[in-house]
Protein backbone atom coordinates (compact mmCIF):
# COMPACT_ATOMS: atom_id res chain seq x y z
CA UNK A 1 0.00 0.00 0.00
CA UNK A 2 3.00 2.46 0.83
CA UNK A 3 5.00 1.56 -2.60
CA UNK A 4 1.18 2.19 -4.12
CA UNK A 5 1.05 5.51 -2.54
CA UNK A 6 4.63 6.31 -3.32
CA UNK A 7 3.77 5.66 -7.33
CA UNK A 8 0.67 7.31 -7.13
CA UNK A 9 2.18 10.90 -6.20
CA UNK A 10 5.76 10.60 -7.86
CA UNK A 11 5.14 9.19 -11.57
CA UNK A 12 3.43 9.49 -14.95
CA UNK A 13 0.55 11.90 -14.26
CA UNK A 14 1.96 12.78 -10.95
CA UNK A 15 4.94 14.54 -12.23
CA UNK A 16 2.95 16.66 -14.63
CA UNK A 17 -0.05 17.50 -12.46
CA UNK A 18 1.17 17.10 -8.77
CA UNK A 19 4.77 17.20 -8.42
CA UNK A 20 5.64 20.29 -11.08
CA UNK A 21 2.57 22.86 -9.50
CA UNK A 22 3.95 21.88 -6.09
CA UNK A 23 7.51 22.47 -7.43
CA UNK A 24 6.69 25.94 -8.86
CA UNK A 25 4.56 27.29 -5.95
CA UNK A 26 7.89 26.11 -3.54
CA UNK A 27 9.99 28.02 -6.10
CA UNK A 28 7.54 31.41 -6.59
CA UNK A 29 5.67 31.48 -2.74
CA UNK A 30 7.91 31.91 0.41
CA UNK A 31 5.15 31.67 2.83
CA UNK A 32 6.17 28.37 3.80
CA UNK A 33 2.54 28.08 5.45
CA UNK A 34 0.79 29.20 2.40
CA UNK A 35 2.86 26.85 0.26
CA UNK A 36 1.44 23.62 2.60
CA UNK A 37 -1.63 24.42 2.22
CA UNK A 38 -1.61 25.16 -1.04
CA UNK A 39 0.25 21.70 -2.02
CA UNK A 40 -2.39 19.54 -0.03
CA UNK A 41 -5.06 21.68 -1.77
CA UNK A 42 -3.38 20.40 -5.50
CA UNK A 43 -3.08 17.27 -3.51
CA UNK A 44 -6.70 16.82 -3.24
CA UNK A 45 -7.73 18.31 -6.68
CA UNK A 46 -5.10 16.16 -8.28
CA UNK A 47 -6.85 12.52 -6.51
CA UNK A 48 -9.87 13.64 -6.79
CA UNK A 49 -9.17 14.39 -10.32
CA UNK A 50 -7.54 11.14 -11.53
CA UNK A 51 -10.49 9.22 -9.51
CA UNK A 52 -12.79 10.75 -11.54
CA UNK A 53 -10.81 10.16 -14.94
CA UNK A 54 -10.45 6.84 -14.09
CA UNK A 55 -13.82 6.07 -13.60
CA UNK A 56 -14.57 7.72 -16.54
CA UNK A 57 -12.18 4.99 -17.92
CA UNK A 58 -14.25 1.99 -16.48
CA UNK A 59 -17.29 3.55 -17.16
CA UNK A 60 -16.34 4.17 -21.09
CA UNK A 61 -14.46 0.95 -20.96
CA UNK A 62 -11.75 3.01 -22.93
CA UNK A 63 -9.85 2.02 -24.91
CA UNK A 64 -11.19 -0.66 -25.87
CA UNK B 1 -32.25 -13.86 -63.04
CA UNK B 2 -35.58 -15.90 -61.07
CA UNK B 3 -32.78 -17.75 -59.35
CA UNK B 4 -31.09 -14.13 -58.44
CA UNK B 5 -33.76 -13.11 -57.09
CA UNK B 6 -34.93 -15.75 -54.58
CA UNK B 7 -31.43 -15.59 -53.15
CA UNK B 8 -31.65 -12.18 -52.91
CA UNK B 9 -35.11 -12.66 -50.72
CA UNK B 10 -34.16 -15.00 -48.87
CA UNK B 11 -31.19 -13.76 -47.98
CA UNK B 12 -33.17 -10.42 -47.22
CA UNK B 13 -35.70 -12.07 -44.99
CA UNK B 14 -32.94 -13.50 -42.66
CA UNK B 15 -31.38 -10.16 -41.74
CA UNK B 16 -33.41 -9.63 -38.42
CA UNK B 17 -32.35 -13.10 -37.45
CA UNK B 18 -28.20 -12.07 -38.58
CA UNK B 19 -28.84 -8.83 -37.04
CA UNK B 20 -29.73 -10.53 -33.98
CA UNK B 21 -26.31 -12.80 -34.25
CA UNK B 22 -24.46 -9.61 -35.50
CA UNK B 23 -25.13 -7.91 -32.68
CA UNK B 24 -24.60 -11.05 -29.96
CA UNK B 25 -21.38 -11.56 -31.54
CA UNK B 26 -20.26 -7.76 -30.74
CA UNK B 27 -21.61 -8.39 -27.07
CA UNK B 28 -19.03 -11.38 -26.81
CA UNK B 29 -15.65 -10.03 -28.84
CA UNK B 30 -16.46 -6.84 -26.13
CA UNK B 31 -17.08 -8.83 -23.26
CA UNK B 32 -13.78 -10.69 -23.73
CA UNK B 33 -11.81 -7.49 -23.87
CA UNK B 34 -13.39 -5.45 -20.93
CA UNK B 35 -10.17 -6.31 -18.63
CA UNK B 36 -8.57 -4.14 -21.00
CA UNK B 37 -10.32 -1.22 -19.43
CA UNK B 38 -9.32 -2.30 -16.08
CA UNK B 39 -5.63 -3.10 -17.09
CA UNK B 40 -5.43 0.90 -18.78
CA UNK B 41 -6.57 2.34 -15.19
CA UNK B 42 -4.20 0.17 -13.12
CA UNK B 43 -1.30 0.68 -15.33
CA UNK B 44 -2.19 4.42 -15.59
CA UNK B 45 -0.85 4.78 -11.90
CA UNK B 46 0.89 1.25 -10.58
CA UNK B 47 3.79 -0.86 -11.75
CA UNK B 48 5.06 -4.05 -9.97
CA UNK B 49 8.30 -2.69 -8.39
CA UNK B 50 11.40 -5.57 -6.99
CA UNK B 51 13.36 -5.12 -4.15
CA UNK B 52 17.42 -4.76 -4.77
CA UNK B 53 18.64 -7.91 -5.45
CA UNK B 54 20.74 -9.81 -2.57
CA UNK B 55 22.77 -12.19 -5.11
CA UNK B 56 24.02 -11.49 -8.04
CA UNK B 57 23.57 -14.27 -11.18
CA UNK B 58 25.23 -15.80 -14.20
CA UNK B 59 23.55 -14.69 -17.17
CA UNK B 60 24.09 -14.95 -21.34
CA UNK B 61 23.66 -12.25 -23.12
CA UNK B 62 22.09 -13.59 -27.26
CA UNK B 63 22.68 -11.22 -29.64
CA UNK B 64 21.04 -11.98 -33.33
CA UNK B 65 22.92 -9.97 -35.94
CA UNK B 66 22.40 -10.17 -40.12
CA UNK B 67 24.29 -7.48 -41.81
CA UNK B 68 24.63 -5.26 -38.08
CA UNK B 69 28.11 -3.57 -38.18
CA UNK B 70 26.73 -0.42 -37.92
CA UNK B 71 24.96 -0.75 -35.30
CA UNK B 72 26.28 -3.77 -32.97
CA UNK B 73 29.33 -2.01 -31.31
CA UNK B 74 27.33 0.29 -30.23
CA UNK B 75 25.16 -2.28 -28.11
CA UNK B 76 28.37 -3.88 -27.10
CA UNK B 77 29.39 -0.37 -25.60
CA UNK B 78 26.62 -0.12 -23.80
CA UNK B 79 27.02 -4.10 -21.94
CA UNK B 80 30.25 -3.46 -21.38
CA UNK B 81 29.44 0.04 -19.42
CA UNK B 82 26.81 -1.63 -17.10
CA UNK B 83 27.10 -1.10 -13.55
CA UNK B 84 27.04 -5.15 -13.11
CA UNK B 85 30.13 -7.34 -12.43
CA UNK B 86 30.93 -7.89 -15.79
CA UNK B 87 32.67 -11.46 -14.79
CA UNK B 88 28.88 -12.45 -14.19
CA UNK B 89 27.97 -11.85 -17.75
CA UNK B 90 28.45 -13.13 -21.78
CA UNK B 91 27.99 -11.74 -24.63
CA UNK B 92 27.30 -14.14 -27.41
CA UNK B 93 26.65 -12.98 -30.74
CA UNK B 94 24.98 -14.99 -33.63
CA UNK B 95 26.67 -13.40 -37.01
CA UNK B 96 23.56 -15.09 -39.35
CA UNK B 97 24.14 -14.86 -42.86
CA UNK B 98 26.25 -11.79 -42.33
CA UNK B 99 28.27 -10.55 -45.57
CA UNK B 100 29.85 -7.43 -43.90
CA UNK B 101 31.95 -6.99 -41.06
CA UNK B 102 29.34 -7.68 -37.71
CA UNK B 103 31.18 -10.85 -36.45
CA UNK B 104 34.74 -8.65 -36.80
CA UNK B 105 33.08 -5.86 -34.48
CA UNK B 106 31.35 -7.97 -32.43
CA UNK B 107 34.59 -10.03 -31.64
CA UNK B 108 36.86 -7.06 -31.28
CA UNK B 109 34.27 -5.77 -28.50
CA UNK B 110 34.89 -8.96 -26.37
CA UNK B 111 31.43 -10.87 -27.95
CA UNK B 112 31.49 -14.94 -28.73
CA UNK B 113 30.84 -15.09 -32.02
CA UNK B 114 29.42 -17.91 -34.12
CA UNK B 115 28.74 -17.75 -37.67
CA UNK B 116 26.06 -19.20 -39.66
CA UNK B 117 25.11 -19.40 -43.15
CA UNK B 118 21.91 -20.91 -44.01
CA UNK B 119 19.62 -19.34 -46.73
CA UNK B 120 17.09 -21.63 -46.01
CA UNK B 121 16.02 -20.93 -42.45
CA UNK B 122 15.95 -17.23 -41.90
CA UNK B 123 14.09 -16.47 -39.25
CA UNK B 124 15.56 -15.25 -35.76
CA UNK B 125 14.52 -17.61 -34.05
CA UNK B 126 16.43 -20.35 -36.41
CA UNK B 127 19.71 -18.17 -35.77
CA UNK B 128 18.93 -18.28 -31.72
CA UNK B 129 17.97 -22.02 -31.78
CA UNK B 130 21.91 -22.25 -33.64
CA UNK B 131 23.27 -20.19 -31.09
CA UNK B 132 22.13 -21.73 -28.06
CA UNK B 133 23.19 -25.05 -30.02
CA UNK B 134 26.67 -24.15 -29.93
CA UNK B 135 26.06 -22.85 -25.85
CA UNK B 136 24.93 -26.13 -24.76
CA UNK B 137 28.17 -27.59 -26.66
CA UNK B 138 30.35 -25.51 -25.22
CA UNK B 139 29.55 -24.18 -22.28
CA UNK B 140 26.65 -25.87 -21.28
CA UNK B 141 22.86 -23.74 -21.48
CA UNK B 142 22.90 -24.27 -17.10
CA UNK B 143 26.32 -22.57 -16.64
CA UNK B 144 24.09 -19.26 -17.01
CA UNK B 145 21.39 -18.94 -14.70
CA UNK B 146 19.77 -16.73 -17.16
CA UNK B 147 19.64 -15.68 -20.50
CA UNK B 148 18.99 -11.94 -22.29
CA UNK B 149 17.87 -11.74 -25.66
CA UNK B 150 18.75 -8.55 -28.14
CA UNK B 151 18.58 -7.26 -31.48
CA UNK B 152 21.84 -5.92 -32.50
CA UNK B 153 19.92 -2.26 -32.68
CA UNK B 154 19.68 -2.01 -29.07
CA UNK B 155 21.37 0.28 -26.51
CA UNK B 156 21.17 -0.58 -22.71
CA UNK B 157 20.75 2.22 -19.98
CA UNK B 158 24.10 1.76 -17.22
CA UNK B 159 21.63 -0.43 -14.96
CA UNK B 160 19.78 -2.19 -17.25
CA UNK B 161 20.69 -5.76 -15.93
CA UNK B 162 20.87 -4.67 -12.55
CA UNK B 163 17.51 -4.18 -12.74
CA UNK B 164 16.57 -6.90 -14.25
CA UNK B 165 18.74 -9.03 -11.83
CA UNK B 166 16.60 -7.36 -9.02
CA UNK B 167 13.21 -8.97 -10.52
CA UNK B 168 14.94 -12.21 -11.43
CA UNK B 169 16.45 -12.42 -7.77
CA UNK B 170 12.88 -12.33 -6.55
CA UNK B 171 12.19 -15.60 -8.33
CA UNK B 172 10.63 -14.24 -11.75
CA UNK B 173 11.16 -16.71 -14.61
CA UNK B 174 10.49 -14.43 -17.82
CA UNK B 175 10.63 -10.50 -17.26
CA UNK B 176 10.58 -8.35 -19.82
CA UNK B 177 11.58 -4.69 -19.83
CA UNK B 178 10.55 -0.89 -20.69
CA UNK B 179 10.85 -0.66 -24.55
CA UNK B 180 12.05 2.94 -25.77
CA UNK B 181 13.20 4.30 -28.82
CA UNK B 182 16.20 5.55 -30.19
CA UNK B 183 14.69 7.56 -33.08
CA UNK B 184 11.66 8.76 -31.63
CA UNK B 185 11.27 12.28 -33.63
CA UNK B 186 13.63 10.92 -36.58
CA UNK B 187 10.02 10.68 -38.79
CA UNK B 188 6.25 9.87 -38.22
CA UNK B 189 6.84 6.36 -38.79
CA UNK B 190 9.30 5.71 -36.12
CA UNK B 191 6.94 7.93 -33.55
CA UNK B 192 4.01 5.86 -34.75
CA UNK B 193 6.20 2.75 -33.54
CA UNK B 194 7.98 4.49 -30.30
CA UNK B 195 4.18 5.30 -28.86
CA UNK B 196 2.77 1.84 -29.89
CA UNK B 197 5.71 -0.28 -27.82
CA UNK B 198 4.73 2.43 -24.69
CA UNK B 199 1.41 1.87 -25.66
CA UNK B 200 1.88 -2.01 -24.74
CA UNK B 201 3.83 -0.95 -21.23
CA UNK B 202 0.39 1.22 -20.11
CA UNK B 203 -2.20 -0.80 -21.64
CA UNK B 204 -0.67 -4.26 -20.50
CA UNK B 205 2.65 -5.05 -19.67
CA UNK B 206 2.41 -2.80 -15.86
CA UNK B 207 -1.00 -4.24 -15.00
CA UNK B 208 -0.23 -7.51 -15.70
CA UNK B 209 2.63 -7.63 -13.78
CA UNK B 210 1.08 -6.51 -10.67
CA UNK B 211 -1.71 -8.49 -11.39
CA UNK B 212 1.23 -11.59 -11.49
CA UNK B 213 -0.44 -12.83 -14.95
CA UNK B 214 1.21 -13.15 -18.31
CA UNK B 215 2.44 -10.02 -19.77
CA UNK B 216 3.74 -10.64 -23.95
CA UNK B 217 7.34 -10.99 -24.83
CA UNK B 218 8.24 -8.19 -27.67
CA UNK B 219 11.07 -9.46 -29.52
CA UNK B 220 14.11 -8.18 -27.59
CA UNK B 221 14.99 -6.67 -24.64
CA UNK B 222 14.04 -9.57 -21.87
CA UNK B 223 15.24 -12.07 -19.27
CA UNK B 224 14.65 -16.08 -19.03
CA UNK B 225 15.56 -18.88 -16.84
CA UNK B 226 17.80 -21.42 -18.24
CA UNK B 227 15.52 -24.13 -17.88
CA UNK B 228 13.59 -22.91 -20.80
CA UNK B 229 16.60 -23.51 -22.89
CA UNK B 230 17.56 -26.72 -21.75
CA UNK B 231 16.35 -28.77 -24.23
CA UNK B 232 17.15 -26.05 -27.05
CA UNK B 233 15.83 -23.25 -28.35
CA UNK B 234 12.37 -24.23 -30.34
CA UNK B 235 10.90 -20.89 -31.27
CA UNK B 236 11.60 -20.59 -35.46
CA UNK B 237 8.10 -19.01 -37.10
CA UNK B 238 8.22 -15.63 -38.17
CA UNK B 239 7.57 -14.31 -34.71
CA UNK B 240 9.06 -16.59 -32.16
CA UNK B 241 8.16 -14.10 -29.40
CA UNK B 242 4.97 -14.90 -29.61
CA UNK B 243 4.88 -18.48 -29.70
CA UNK B 244 7.35 -18.19 -26.78
CA UNK B 245 5.08 -16.51 -24.39
CA UNK B 246 1.85 -18.97 -25.50
CA UNK B 247 4.13 -21.66 -24.41
CA UNK B 248 4.90 -20.10 -21.57
CA UNK B 249 1.70 -18.99 -20.52
CA UNK B 250 -0.10 -22.31 -21.22
CA UNK B 251 2.45 -24.19 -18.70
CA UNK B 252 2.00 -21.53 -15.98
CA UNK B 253 4.78 -19.19 -16.35
CA UNK B 254 4.27 -15.74 -14.90
CA UNK B 255 5.86 -13.18 -17.54
CA UNK B 256 6.52 -9.97 -15.39
CA UNK B 257 7.90 -6.80 -15.87
CA UNK B 258 10.70 -4.41 -14.57
CA UNK B 259 9.51 -0.60 -15.69
CA UNK B 260 12.86 0.29 -14.21
CA UNK B 261 15.07 -1.86 -16.62
CA UNK B 262 15.01 0.54 -20.09
CA UNK B 263 16.47 -0.38 -23.39
CA UNK B 264 16.64 1.73 -26.28
CA UNK B 265 15.84 0.12 -29.93
CA UNK B 266 15.79 1.86 -33.51
CA UNK B 267 12.38 1.83 -35.01
CA UNK B 268 12.45 1.52 -39.28
CA UNK B 269 11.67 5.27 -40.80
CA UNK B 270 10.82 3.93 -43.98
CA UNK B 271 7.24 3.16 -44.87
CA UNK B 272 7.87 0.23 -47.21
CA UNK B 273 9.95 -1.63 -44.58
CA UNK B 274 7.67 -0.98 -41.76
CA UNK B 275 5.22 -2.49 -43.86
CA UNK B 276 6.93 -5.51 -44.68
CA UNK B 277 7.92 -5.86 -40.93
CA UNK B 278 3.94 -5.16 -40.01
CA UNK B 279 3.17 -7.57 -42.80
CA UNK B 280 5.22 -10.01 -40.55
CA UNK B 281 4.07 -9.54 -37.61
CA UNK B 282 0.52 -9.73 -38.55
CA UNK B 283 1.44 -13.47 -40.60
CA UNK B 284 3.23 -14.84 -37.13
CA UNK B 285 0.68 -13.23 -34.72
CA UNK B 286 -1.94 -15.88 -36.87
CA UNK B 287 0.62 -18.25 -36.92
CA UNK B 288 0.83 -18.22 -33.31
CA UNK B 289 -3.03 -17.84 -33.27
CA UNK B 290 -3.66 -21.31 -34.98
CA UNK B 291 -0.48 -22.92 -33.12
CA UNK B 292 -1.32 -22.28 -29.61
CA UNK B 293 -5.05 -21.24 -29.27
CA UNK B 294 -6.30 -24.34 -28.83
CA UNK B 295 -3.88 -25.11 -26.47
CA UNK B 296 -4.89 -22.07 -24.97
CA UNK B 297 -8.25 -22.44 -24.98
CA UNK B 298 -8.09 -26.15 -23.62
CA UNK B 299 -6.41 -24.35 -20.57
CA UNK B 300 -8.93 -22.16 -20.12
CA UNK B 301 -11.00 -25.04 -19.00
CA UNK B 302 -8.75 -27.90 -18.12
CA UNK B 303 -5.52 -25.89 -16.32
CA UNK B 304 -2.44 -27.28 -16.97
CA UNK B 305 -3.29 -31.25 -18.11
CA UNK B 306 -3.12 -30.54 -21.54
CA UNK B 307 0.80 -28.82 -22.25
CA UNK B 308 1.96 -29.40 -25.35
CA UNK B 309 5.92 -28.65 -23.97
CA UNK B 310 6.67 -28.88 -20.83
CA UNK B 311 9.98 -27.64 -19.43
CA UNK B 312 9.83 -28.19 -16.11
CA UNK B 313 8.97 -32.47 -16.66
CA UNK B 314 11.96 -33.75 -15.23
CA UNK B 315 12.24 -31.84 -11.90
CA UNK B 316 11.06 -32.91 -8.85
CA UNK B 317 8.10 -30.99 -7.03
CA UNK B 318 8.06 -31.29 -3.06
CA UNK B 319 5.66 -33.27 -1.36
CA UNK B 320 3.58 -30.40 0.12
CA UNK B 321 1.78 -30.47 3.06
CA UNK B 322 -2.21 -30.89 2.60
CA UNK B 323 -3.30 -27.58 4.55
CA UNK B 324 -6.20 -25.31 3.70
CA UNK B 325 -4.19 -22.56 3.00
CA UNK B 326 -2.18 -24.19 0.71
CA UNK B 327 -5.55 -25.63 -1.43
CA UNK B 328 -6.42 -22.11 -1.00
CA UNK B 329 -2.99 -21.22 -3.15
CA UNK B 330 -3.54 -24.15 -5.45
CA UNK B 331 -7.49 -22.65 -6.35
CA UNK B 332 -5.40 -18.96 -6.41
CA UNK B 333 -2.75 -20.32 -8.87
CA UNK B 334 -5.61 -22.55 -10.90
CA UNK B 335 -7.35 -19.27 -11.83
CA UNK B 336 -4.51 -17.14 -12.43
CA UNK B 337 -3.24 -19.25 -15.14
CA UNK B 338 -6.81 -20.13 -16.31
CA UNK B 339 -6.95 -16.40 -16.92
CA UNK B 340 -3.84 -15.59 -18.14
CA UNK B 341 -4.35 -18.53 -20.89
CA UNK B 342 -7.83 -16.49 -21.84
CA UNK B 343 -5.91 -13.39 -22.09
CA UNK B 344 -2.95 -14.85 -24.02
CA UNK B 345 -5.69 -16.48 -26.11
CA UNK B 346 -7.81 -12.98 -26.57
CA UNK B 347 -4.61 -11.08 -27.26
CA UNK B 348 -3.77 -13.33 -30.29
CA UNK B 349 -7.71 -13.78 -31.67
CA UNK B 350 -7.65 -11.80 -34.86
CA UNK B 351 -10.82 -9.85 -33.65
CA UNK B 352 -10.16 -7.26 -36.56
CA UNK B 353 -10.67 -9.38 -39.34
CA UNK B 354 -13.82 -11.20 -37.11
CA UNK B 355 -15.02 -7.69 -37.34
CA UNK B 356 -14.66 -7.69 -40.64
CA UNK B 357 -15.61 -10.59 -41.72
CA UNK B 358 -19.06 -10.17 -39.26
CA UNK B 359 -19.90 -6.79 -40.76
CA UNK B 360 -19.35 -7.70 -44.84
CA UNK B 361 -21.72 -10.67 -44.45
CA UNK B 362 -24.52 -8.70 -42.43
CA UNK B 363 -24.22 -5.02 -42.44
CA UNK B 364 -23.10 -5.23 -46.50
CA UNK B 365 -24.77 -8.18 -48.15
CA UNK B 366 -27.37 -9.20 -45.99
CA UNK B 367 -28.61 -5.61 -45.10
CA UNK B 368 -28.46 -4.79 -49.14
CA UNK B 369 -30.62 -7.66 -49.70
CA UNK B 370 -33.37 -6.72 -47.09
CA UNK B 371 -33.29 -3.01 -48.74
CA UNK B 372 -33.51 -5.37 -51.71
CA UNK B 373 -37.29 -6.48 -50.51
CA UNK B 374 -38.50 -3.42 -48.07
CA UNK B 375 -36.69 -0.15 -49.84
CA UNK B 376 -34.78 2.67 -47.96
CA UNK B 377 -36.56 4.29 -45.49
CA UNK B 378 -35.35 7.58 -43.97
CA UNK B 379 -31.89 7.01 -43.14
CA UNK B 380 -29.28 9.60 -42.46
CA UNK B 381 -26.17 9.74 -44.55
CA UNK B 382 -24.66 10.29 -41.18
CA UNK B 383 -25.46 7.19 -39.53
CA UNK B 384 -23.06 5.82 -36.48
CA UNK B 385 -22.22 5.97 -33.00
CA UNK B 386 -18.65 8.16 -33.42
CA UNK B 387 -18.45 11.64 -32.03
CA UNK B 388 -17.88 12.71 -35.78
CA UNK B 389 -21.23 11.16 -37.17
CA UNK B 390 -23.63 12.87 -34.31
CA UNK B 391 -21.63 16.05 -35.04
CA UNK B 392 -22.59 15.80 -39.04
CA UNK B 393 -26.10 14.88 -38.32
CA UNK B 394 -26.15 17.88 -35.89
CA UNK B 395 -24.84 20.47 -38.90
CA UNK B 396 -26.73 18.32 -41.86
CA UNK B 397 -29.61 16.93 -42.04
CA UNK B 398 -29.71 14.63 -45.29
CA UNK B 399 -31.92 11.63 -45.25
CA UNK B 400 -32.27 8.54 -47.80
CA UNK B 401 -35.54 7.28 -49.06
CA UNK B 402 -35.99 4.62 -52.18
CA UNK B 403 -37.98 2.06 -53.17
CA UNK B 404 -37.37 -1.46 -53.21
CA UNK B 405 -35.59 -3.08 -56.11
CA UNK B 406 -32.22 -2.74 -57.67
CA UNK B 407 -31.82 0.82 -56.85
CA UNK B 408 -31.96 -0.01 -53.29
CA UNK B 409 -29.78 -3.12 -52.96
CA UNK B 410 -26.84 -0.94 -54.66
CA UNK B 411 -27.67 2.06 -52.55
CA UNK B 412 -27.55 0.26 -49.09
CA UNK B 413 -24.33 -1.83 -50.00
CA UNK B 414 -22.67 2.03 -50.70
CA UNK B 415 -24.05 3.37 -47.58
CA UNK B 416 -22.80 0.60 -45.16
CA UNK B 417 -19.26 0.90 -47.32
CA UNK B 418 -19.33 5.01 -46.07
CA UNK B 419 -20.87 4.07 -42.51
CA UNK B 420 -17.94 2.10 -42.33
CA UNK B 421 -15.15 4.92 -43.49
CA UNK B 422 -17.38 7.52 -41.51
CA UNK B 423 -16.82 5.11 -38.41
CA UNK B 424 -13.41 4.90 -38.78
CA UNK B 425 -12.29 8.96 -39.63
CA UNK B 426 -14.25 9.07 -36.39
CA UNK B 427 -12.14 6.47 -34.70
CA UNK B 428 -9.07 7.98 -35.57
CA UNK B 429 -9.46 11.42 -34.41
CA UNK B 430 -10.44 9.71 -31.09
CA UNK B 431 -7.59 7.53 -30.90
CA UNK B 432 -5.41 10.72 -30.97
CA UNK B 433 -6.38 10.80 -27.33
CA UNK B 434 -4.52 7.90 -26.52
CA UNK B 435 -0.55 9.62 -28.18
CA UNK B 436 -1.75 12.57 -26.14
CA UNK B 437 -2.05 10.48 -23.04
CA UNK B 438 1.18 8.87 -23.77
CA UNK B 439 3.36 12.05 -24.43
CA UNK B 440 1.69 13.50 -21.11
CA UNK B 441 2.40 10.42 -18.72
CA UNK B 442 5.48 9.50 -20.19
CA UNK B 443 7.12 12.75 -20.16
CA UNK B 444 9.93 11.95 -18.24
CA UNK B 445 11.23 9.26 -20.14
CA UNK B 446 10.45 10.18 -23.66
CA UNK B 447 12.81 12.14 -26.15
CA UNK B 448 12.82 15.77 -25.30
CA UNK B 449 11.38 17.08 -28.90
CA UNK B 450 9.57 19.83 -30.24
CA UNK B 451 5.77 21.02 -29.85
CA UNK B 452 5.35 20.69 -33.60
CA UNK B 453 6.78 17.18 -33.91
CA UNK B 454 4.29 16.03 -30.88
CA UNK B 455 1.70 17.55 -32.88
CA UNK B 456 2.31 16.21 -36.31
CA UNK B 457 2.89 12.55 -34.02
CA UNK B 458 -0.60 13.03 -32.35
CA UNK B 459 -2.02 13.43 -35.79
CA UNK B 460 -0.20 10.23 -37.49
CA UNK B 461 -0.05 8.15 -34.60
CA UNK B 462 -3.11 6.25 -35.10
CA UNK B 463 -1.91 5.09 -38.53
CA UNK B 464 -0.45 2.16 -36.84
CA UNK B 465 -3.37 0.43 -36.18
CA UNK B 466 -5.06 1.02 -39.48
CA UNK B 467 -1.80 -0.18 -41.15
CA UNK B 468 -2.17 -3.47 -38.65
CA UNK B 469 -5.68 -3.86 -39.56
CA UNK B 470 -4.84 -4.17 -43.04
CA UNK B 471 -1.43 -6.07 -42.98
CA UNK B 472 -3.76 -8.53 -40.91
CA UNK B 473 -5.92 -8.97 -43.97
CA UNK B 474 -3.67 -9.27 -45.85
CA UNK B 475 -1.58 -11.82 -43.94
CA UNK B 476 -4.23 -13.97 -44.06
CA UNK B 477 -3.58 -14.47 -47.75
CA UNK B 478 0.01 -14.12 -48.42
CA UNK B 479 2.95 -15.89 -48.06
CA UNK B 480 5.34 -13.96 -46.12
CA UNK B 481 8.68 -14.70 -45.78
CA UNK B 482 11.55 -13.30 -43.05
CA UNK B 483 13.43 -10.50 -44.66
CA UNK B 484 16.27 -8.48 -42.34
CA UNK B 485 15.32 -4.99 -41.07
CA UNK B 486 17.97 -2.42 -41.95
CA UNK B 487 19.69 -0.43 -38.82
CA UNK B 488 21.76 2.53 -39.64
CA UNK B 489 21.31 4.90 -36.21
CA UNK B 490 24.53 5.75 -35.14
CA UNK B 491 22.83 7.25 -31.80
CA UNK B 492 25.31 5.68 -28.78
CA UNK B 493 23.90 5.42 -25.18
CA UNK B 494 26.44 8.38 -24.28
CA UNK B 495 24.49 10.62 -27.14
CA UNK B 496 21.11 9.34 -24.94
CA UNK B 497 22.23 9.74 -21.31
CA UNK B 498 23.66 13.81 -22.82
CA UNK B 499 20.12 14.26 -24.79
CA UNK B 500 17.58 13.20 -21.98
Amino acid sequence: MKEAKKQFYNEGFATTFYKKPISYLDKKIKNKKVVKFLSLLIKIIYTLLVIILAGYILYKKLPI
Amino acid sequence: MQIINIIITSLGFSYNACKDFYDLLGVILSAIVIHKAFYFVLGMFFTRKFKKAKNYHKYGICIAARNEEKVIGNLIDSINKQDYPSELYTIFVVADNCTDNTAKIAASKGAIVYERHDEVHKTKGFALQYLFKNIEKDYKTDSFEGYFIFDADNLLKKDYISKMNDAFDEGCKIITSYRNTKNFDENWIASTYALHWIRSIRTNHRARSILRLATNIQGTGFLFSNEIVKNGWKYTSLTEDRALTADAVAQGYQITYQDEAEFFDEQPISLKVALRQRLRWSKGHLQAFAESGPYLFINIFFGKKFIKTNWNKEQKYEKRKKSYKQLLLNIVESIRHRFASFDTLVQLTPISFINLVRWLIVSVIIYSCYSYINGIADVSLFSGGSFLTKFLRKVFVININIPSGYKALLVSGLLAIWFRILYRIGAYFSNMLMAIYLLIIEEARIKKMSFKNKLLFIFTWPTFDIIGRYTTYAALFMDVTWKPIPHESKITIDDINGGN
